[in-house]
């Protein structure tokens, strides 16, 4: 049914009459209209700023993410850092629990001992040689000292006086 | 979802753009529709203001405009009144409750009827017909609109118009000293 028609159904002068009296009425409203639009002003300031807030919170969220994750893999590294180190020594200075072929010194295995960890660490052999002979004189005496390193190279050494001269210097013997 | 119905519109609402309309409009919206709303919202609960104020506030927060504006904002009115009334579980008292003390209506200069006489003969009618007059009259929708505010076809609320004019002014021929 269209406008027009209920119109013209309506056409009773009377409720036309009324109705147009009705319509010189107003509606009385106590709506507080400075309120209303002041809550309007207020919730649309608190859209805009309500958006703008959480995309800072979507990115301090994921920059404190990227901060916890940082740190954890930086202490992490730095522990296994440590790790490794103290394997890596404890190798170096018990080389020979692990290897069952080490040489063997025809007087003294401390000495080769001795001798091996300074080749492995690039220590000067000459001084190693030396300190072996000192050892074995600290420990069978300055003539076994002499003896072994006499054993050692058959064909007798040109400087050997001196070698045993310095050495009784040494000991201060 | 219906308008006025949950927070459907609040929360899809885009926060980034601006409104739909600008703070004159709203402002020019209130003055035109806000009694009639009033009226009208009046018809069904007893926090008529509050309900309006809501629906011009939930209006703001549209990203788009709706099509009828005032049958908008009626069915929010409607759908926000009901929804009070069943929170507070004071529908069985509905029509008690409407009679309160507020004023209805004002009288115009050329108005040839007391305002508070026919505002005593509208609360005497049953909520159905009052709702329907006020949307017509104060409201100035079309009864198509009416019958979709009220969930009927545009005939059964041209009836019920009618029919409650009739009632209201049967009344007013009996109490109103100007009709007599």
């Amino acid at each position: 049914m269209s406008e027009e028609s209920i119109n013209d159904e309506s056409t009773n002068p009377e409720l036309l009459e009324l109705e147009a009296s009705l319509r010189g009425l107003s509606a009385a409203s106590n709506l507080n209209r400075a309120e209303l639009l002041f809550e309007a002003g207020r919730r649309s300031a608190d859209g805009r700023s309500g958006s703008r807030s959480g995309i800072w919170q979507v990115v301090s969220t994921v920059l404190a993410l990227m901060l916890v994750g940082q740190s954890f893999l930086f202490w992490s590294s730095d522990d296994r850092q440590i790790a490794d180190s103290d394997s890596a020594r404890n190798h170096s200075v018990t080389p020979e629990a692990e290897t069952p072929n080490s040489k063997t010194d025809s007087h003294n295995g401390q000495a080769t001992d001795f001798k091996d960890v300074a080749e492995r660490n690039n220590l000067p052999t000459q001084r190693s040689e030396f300190l072996e002979l000192r050892r074995v004189a600290l420990a069978r005496g300055v003539d076994a000292a002499f003896s072994s390193r006499v054993d050692d190279s058959k064909h007798s050494a040109p400087g050997q006086s001196t070698q045993q001269e310095l050495l009784r210097e040494l000991l201060g013997s | 979802m219906e308008p006025g119905r949950g927070r459907h519109s609040i929360v899809n609402r885009r926060n980034d753009q601006t409104p739909a309309i600008s703070a004159r409009q709203l402002a020019e919206l209130v003055d035109r529709h806000g009694p009639a709303l009033v009226l009208y919202a009046r018809q069904i609960c007893t926090e008529p203001e509050d309900v309006v104020q809501e629906a011009f506030l939930e209006f703001m927060e549209q990203p788009t405009c709706p099509e009828s504006v005032p049958a908008w904002l009626f069915r929010v009115v409607r759908n926000r009144a009901l929804d009070r009334v069943r929170s507070s579980k004071r529908r069985e008292n509905r029509h008690r409750e409407v009679a309160g003390d507020e004023q209805w209506l004002t009288v115009n200069i050329d108005s040839r009827l007391d305002a508070a006489t026919v505002a005593e003969s509208l609360k005497e009618l049953d909520a159905n017909f009052r709702e329907i007059i006020t949307a017509r009259i104060w409201g100035e929708l079309s009864f198509e609109q009416i019958g979709e505010l009220v969930g009927t076809s545009s005939s059964t609320a041209h009836r019920r118009y009618v029919e409650g004019l009739e009632l209201l002014r049967e009344k007013l021929g009996a109490t109103c000293p100007k009709n007599q």
